[in-house]
């Protein structure tokens, strides 16, 4: 089961409202395995210094949950999917650990840490437990260094990149978010823009 | 009609051509459909058209990783591979391991190798860009003093050049400038609204220093004649390292191997790594070679009347460097002893770019494979730079900015989303493409003691950049900043890389085993043809004298082509 930290003084609406982000994060449980399973097999046969190789680093399901809430912050659904949608915490976790440094690993677990202490402190509730607007004015007061300093303002810069990175390299986020050209039958050199007009979802290099 | 593939053949073949790239592909085609019984031989793995393609098509989220390389990859088989630009989880396939291929380099210095080890070589992973060398190119080692003279001229290859344009297709204008002399070509790809406006200006503020669209290796629009090849135009993808379906960009699978192959004159032995030439010298002609199974590490020896060396730049003059003889104790054909020497590669190490205000209402539409070119405007020493000699040309493009620069962007939520998927700002990006001298100590030696897992001695290292290169690099980025002043760019940005960069990162390797008229410093004459060794010819970018500032490729098939003509000849007249 997932455990979630939570203060009795929860109201019960909110606790409907967090089982209900839990529920749709049903990928939690297929993001430990993932996480833990997977990813600490294919580091068994590999071991450097500086990747990840156990899979203790992984992250915990608490954190995880806590992702997926800054994903959806980050990038909500509108008239298209949301980046929580699309399993972005997921596939960041898988990202983090197999193509970056232990660092930026620890970089972003202390993030999503100091994301909930901050919460915790400010607003007596877990980041996953306020609701959007709040959410929404933590990250902002965030990338404006109000309650976090510069450092974990440029660790966020760095996870937000992963989270545009994972969203948009999604079938989902390049291809209704964005225009999608699979097969673009040649080049035109010049075509009109208009309120409609979606950037390119196929790109040269990712 | 004999196997196809068919790596245990025991024929005695009239000619034998050693690699499967764009060179070794000219050379099969070539001398299969002049009737000779040709064997290609190939390092690595057999690659069919189309069915090889395993990645073709897929979008990113088809990679586990989004095609970026996970750590273990990147760190453990291509620590070398992956600095290269082309090199992600949906192209590794096509570059070779470093973990299978180690080499060292001399201490202080660094060259990046990169490789791709399998039917049909680089030709599938290459940039396609495609220009004639001019009579300035030719003669700049003359005019100027640095390095040997080409034995040849313009006159000697422009037939050649239209030969293969005609057969490849080219996409590209006719622009009518003496220093990059035109193309047999197809229709050129499109500018877009900014590329126009930036050519305008340049072309006011800098009328030595046209703007033309970029020409490559890629059917615009493909003929009667290249349908009949089984190709058709390109679809502006730009997935082209991935291999191609259509046909739209020139390999060895998609243009040259077929006609070999309809031949019935040609067998392919794949997974056979060539250790060395067998050389008879009583008659001192090369009799065959000797290849190391890839997998199984077996021996095995293959004979021939002539032998094409098209193996690579470095993997030619690795083959001739190991083929040692009583005459030859220091690499075959190498009596001058400058095999191995004048290593040189492409120097792309200067870039800046700015923000073009306007043209809010205009987008494009397609992957161009290609971009805007400014060919080299410091052709001969009358246009020289006084501090440094030669010169760089420039590529680049306009695009518009996508959801990468959401990273460094404030904003959370909807409306930041929403910003994320309409195009972005106009950018107008330039990078060098720059010469590199030849240099006699930059070199590529065999390696004392240190073996491959085929038992064949490693290549060693040892080249730089030398102050030419800095500070043609320096120049490069100052002159790029002021052209785009000119265009009224803003926030630009230039960069010189080259204290960081190290050669081999253009995979533009030459030299090593030089043309040349005096056999005392060169290893070939005119025609390909080692000085040393009548039936023994090198046609890749190993016979080069210098880089000039052009990609080399178009260049290495006009000469595979010329050296097979010559070569048939002097077979005819019994002098082979």
């Amino acid at each position: 089961m997932v455990k979630l930290t939570t203060k009795q003084s929860v109201s019960s609406e909110l606790r409907r409202t967090i089982l209900k982000r839990i529920g749709a994060a049903v990928g939690v449980s297929a993001a430990s395995i993932v996480t833990n399973t997977s990813i600490g097999a294919a580091a068994a046969f590999y071991e450097k210094g500086a990747t990840i190789n156990n899979s203790s680093t992984a992250f915990s399901r608490d954190a995880l949950l806590t992702l997926r809430s800054i994903c959806e912050t980050v990038i909500p659904r509108t008239d298209t999917p949301s980046a929580a949608d699309v399993n972005c915490h997921e596939f960041i976790a898988h990202q983090l650990s197999t193509c970056h440094s232990l660092s930026e690993v620890r970089n972003v677990q202390q993030l999503i840490t100091q994301i909930d202490q901050v919460s915790r402190a400010t607003a007596g509730q877990p980041y996953i437990a306020l609701n959007s607007e709040q959410q929404t004015e933590m990250l902002e007061a965030l990338e404006d260094h109000k309650g976090f300093d510069q450092t974990t303002a440029h660790h966020f810069s760095f996870l937000k990149g992963l989270i545009i990175f994972g969203y948009f390299t999604s079938e989902a986020g390049a291809t209704k978010a964005l225009n999608y050209q699979m097969v673009p039958g040649g080049y035109k050199g010049s075509i009109p823009v208009t309120p409609e007009t979606k950037a390119w979802g196929s790109l040269d290099y990712y | 009609m004999s196997e196809l593939f068919n790596k245990n053949t025991r024929e005695e073949f009239d000619v034998l051509v050693v690699g499967s790239g764009i060179t070794g592909g000219w050379a099969a085609k070539e001398f299969t459909e002049r009737g000779f019984k040709t064997l290609m031989v190939e390092r690595g793995r057999k690659v069919e058209h189309r069915k090889d393609y395993p990645t073709e098509g897929k979008g990113p989220w088809l990679f586990s990783e989004r095609t970026k390389v996970s750590n273990v990859l990147r760190e453990e088989e291509y620590p070398v591979q992956s600095t290269c630009y082309a090199f992600n989880d949906a192209t590794k396939h096509f570059f070779g391991s470093d973990k299978d291929y180690p080499y060292s380099n001399e201490e202080g210095t660094k060259f990046n190798w990169i490789r791709g080890n399998q039917l049909g070589g680089k030709s599938l992973t290459w940039h396609r860009q495609s220009y004639r060398m001019s009579d300035f190119d030719l003669n700049a080692n003359k005019a100027d003093g640095h390095g040997n003279d080409w034995p040849i001229r313009y006159a000697d290859l422009a037939p050649w050049y239209s030969y293969v344009e005609k057969h490849v297709g080219i996409s590209g204008n006719k622009d009518g400038l003496v220093q990059l002399p035109d193309s047999d070509s197809l229709p050129p790809f499109e500018m877009n609204s900014v590329e126009k406006h930036v050519a305008d200006k340049f072309a006011h503020h800098y009328p030595d220093r046209p703007m033309i669209m970029g020409r490559c290796a890629h059917l615009s629009q493909a003929t009667p004649e290249h349908m009949s090849h089984g190709r058709i135009s390109c679809q502006a993808r730009n997935e082209c390292q991935k291999g191609c379906s259509f046909g739209a960009y020139f390999s060895t699978q998609s243009s040259t191997l077929p006609f070999a192959m309809a031949t019935g004159k040609l067998t392919i032995a794949t997974d056979s790594v060539v250790h060395s030439l067998i050389y008879d010298e009583v008659t001192n002609r090369v009799k065959g070679v000797r290849v190391i199974d890839s997998e199984d590490l077996t021996e095995r020896e293959y004979f021939a009347s002539v032998v094409f060396l098209c193996a690579s730049t470095i993997g030619t003059t690795q083959i001739m460097l190991n083929s040692v003889s009583k005459r030859f104790p220091n690499g075959i054909a190498n009596s001058s002893g400058v095999l191995g020497h004048y290593l040189m590669d492409h120097n792309y190490n200067a870039s800046a770019g700015g923000l073009v205000e306007g043209f809010d209402d205009e987008y494009y539409s397609g992957r161009r494979p290609t971009g805007i070119y400014i060919p080299n405007f410091q052709y001969e020493p009358s246009r020289y730079k006084k501090h440094y000699v030669r010169g760089y040309a420039m590529g680049g493009s306009a695009s518009r900015g996508n959801w990468k620069s959401g990273q460094y962007r404030k904003g959370i939520g909807a409306d930041f989303k929403d910003s994320l998927t309409k195009p972005g700002d106009w950018y107008f990006g330039m990078y060098a493409q720059g010469e590199m001298l030849p240099r006699f100590e930059n070199q590529v030696a065999l390696h004392p003691t240190k073996k491959d897992k085929w038992g064949i001695p490693q290549l060693h290292f040892n080249i730089t950049w030398s102050d030419n290169e800095r500070l043609m690099m320096e120049d490069c980025a100052q002159e790029c900043e002021a052209m785009l002043k000119t265009v009224g760019a803003q926030n630009i940005q230039s960069n010189v890389s080259i204290y960081d960069g190290v050669p081999g990162q253009a995979i533009h390797e030459l030299g090593t085993a030089r043309m040349g008229r005096d056999k005392k410093n060169s290893v070939l004459n005119g025609f390909n043809q080692t000085h040393d060794i009548p039936n023994l010819f090198v046609t890749d970018g190993a016979s080069y004298c210098s880089t000039a500032t052009v990609n080399p490729s178009l260049t290495f098939m006009a000469l595979t082509v010329r050296a097979v003509d010559y070569c048939v000849k002097e077979m005819v007249q019994r002098r082979i």
